[in-house]
């Protein structure tokens, strides 16, 4: 009982909220046009996933919407690893890089990640260039920091039995200061990932054509909230099934991201 | 115990400097180190004890002088020179067979490492454990697991920095039978940092004994006592004695 309880638990609040939604809608005291009932948000769904493409608006879109949405994150995400996860090691590691860089990438941080949508559509036009270098831009930030202060923490004692046991330098990064900074490097990659799909939904407000932002804006502008809620709903799926991929295909790869922290 | 020493420290100094203040630490420290010999660094915190070790280590180099092994001259950490930390140095992610292959796996044939790895577990009582993480096992167990990890590589001193310090009376003594049983069994040489004085009489047959600011080494005292030795017998208490009298007048100077 106790058991079933616990697991129960985390769903009450969303089933209240959902109640409180049918509640609304239902009594009429919003608008539909502003809160569609639940089961219309169902069906809106169904036809966005499974329509006959042209069969109706939005009908048939998901799946290039949501392939559209995961190359630009894959793409973003991944420049963000490219450069973060090596200049985080080297400055974590390296007093002269880490006061080399900190000037630079303090004062790149204090932007904040929205002000560079102006600037990014001038150098990169409308579409995939300008997605990726928003979402590239954000996750880099917590993939950096997190990364070099995990290399940073890695106890002296830990490489130098690596250097006394014959592991070079090099070597070390790979078999000692991944391995037991692991715990923030995987926070940070989650970290980065989630805002990923926030400055993801920023880029492809801006006209592209697919995408999942761009589903929810075109929806706001023909007055379809229904659709702007499946949209945000698909988002949040992603967000958090991507998450999920990230962290046990980490688990499969790397045994100190099984072993050691969370 | 003749002929040329193992471990030859000759004049080493180190000055730490942080921004305008110096710290001079060790100041022309020389001692030699026979093949088999088990010599305790004794000293009170501060002393430089733990900077000499790594100093010998490779870890650090020294200011002025050189540490020889086997006459050649030390500049680089290498497997011959093997330390046990104070604690918390095994790789958490690794299981203990794991800590213990880690450095070996460089060293022997993939077969020959199965077969050793499991040698050193049982010499250190550890043969059911080698599938736990170190988190899994009490602190007296990671530091079997430290020092299966370097005898395994057979190195030619074993350095051991305060490795007991961190561990209950009870296991502290246990651990010193087995040091001992292992470096009799292995003719080892050991050069053992400890500020505790029944730990450096118990396992040492010369002590060490360090000034501060700068670490010097102040007396060199043979320990003549016959092995196993009662920690209860009348001379070794007397040793004991002697030995904190002389670390207590340091306690003044400094």
């Amino acid at each position: 009982m106790r058991n079933a309880t616990a697991r129960l638990l985390p769903w009450l609040l969303p089933a209240l909220l959902l109640a409180a939604w049918v509640l609304v809608s239902g009594m009429g005291w919003m608008p539909g046009y502003l809160l569609p009932e639940p089961w219309r948000i169902v069906r809106s769904f169904s036809i966005y996933v499974f329509g006959q493409p042209g069969s109706a608006p939005y009908a048939g879109r998901f799946s290039g919407d949501v392939m559209a949405s995961l190359v630009r994150v894959a793409l973003g995400f991944g420049v963000a690893v490219l450069l973060g996860l090596p200049l985080g090691v080297l400055s974590g590691r390296n007093p002269t890089v880490r006061s080399l860089l900190s000037t630079t990438l303090d004062g790149a941080r204090a932007v904040p990640g929205i002000s560079w949508l102006p600037l990014a559509m001038a150098w990169f036009g409308i579409g995939l260039g300008t997605t990726v270098f928003l979402v590239a831009m954000a996750a880099f930030f917590p993939v950096y920091l997190n990364t070099a202060s995990g290399v940073r923490g890695v106890s002296p004692a830990l490489c130098q039995a690596g250097a006394m046991m014959g592991v070079g330098p090099l070597r070390s990064v790979w078999t000692i200061l991944l391995p037991a900074a692991m715990p923030q490097i995987l926070a940070g990659l989650r970290l980065g990932l989630g805002v990923s799909w926030a400055y993801l939904v920023l880029g492809e407000l801006t006209g592209v054509p697919n995408g999942l932002g761009a589903v929810i804006m075109d929806a706001r502008m023909l007055g379809r909230v229904d659709i702007i809620i499946v949209g945000i709903v698909v988002i949040a799926v992603m967000g958090r099934l991507s998450d999920l991929l990230l962290t046990a295909s980490m688990q499969i790869c790397f045994r100190s991201a099984r072993r050691i922290g969370g | 115990m003749t002929g040329r020493p193992l471990l030859s420290l000759k004049g080493v100094s180190k000055v730490f400097r942080n921004g305008g203040d110096v710290l001079e630490v060790l100041s022309g420290v020389s001692c030699d180190i026979m093949e088999g010999e088990q010599v305790c660094l004794l000293g009170r915190s501060g002393c430089g004890k733990s900077t000499l070790l790594r100093i010998v280590a490779g870890f650090l180099l020294p200011d002025a002088g050189h540490v020889e092994i086997g006459g050649e001259r030390i500049t680089a950490p290498g497997s011959d020179r093997c330390m046990v930390f104070q604690e918390d140095a095994l790789f958490p992610w690794l299981t203990v067979r794991e800590n213990v292959a880690f450095g070996a796996r460089r060293k022997m044939p993939r077969g020959t490492l199965d077969s050793e790895v499991n040698r050193y577990l049982e010499k250190v009582g550890l043969a059911s454990f080698g599938d736990y993480l170190p988190r899994q096992i009490s602190g007296g167990m990671q530091q079997r697991v430290a020092l299966a990890r370097v005898l395994i590589l057979r190195p030619r001193v074993l350095l051991m920095d305060e490795p007991f310090g961190a561990l209950d009376a009870l296991t502290r003594r246990e651990m010193h039978k087995l040091f001992l049983s292992l470096m009799k069994e292995t003719n080892g040489t050991s050069l053992f940092v400890t500020h505790d004085v029944e730990e450096a009489v118990t396992l040492a047959d010369r002590i060490l004994v360090m000034s501060r600011t700068p670490g010097r080494i102040r007396a060199d005292i043979p320990v003549a006592l016959c092995r196993p030795r009662d920690r209860f017998d009348g001379t070794f208490v007397r040793l004991c004695r002697e030995v904190q009298d002389l670390l207590a007048s340091e306690a003044v100077i400094a």
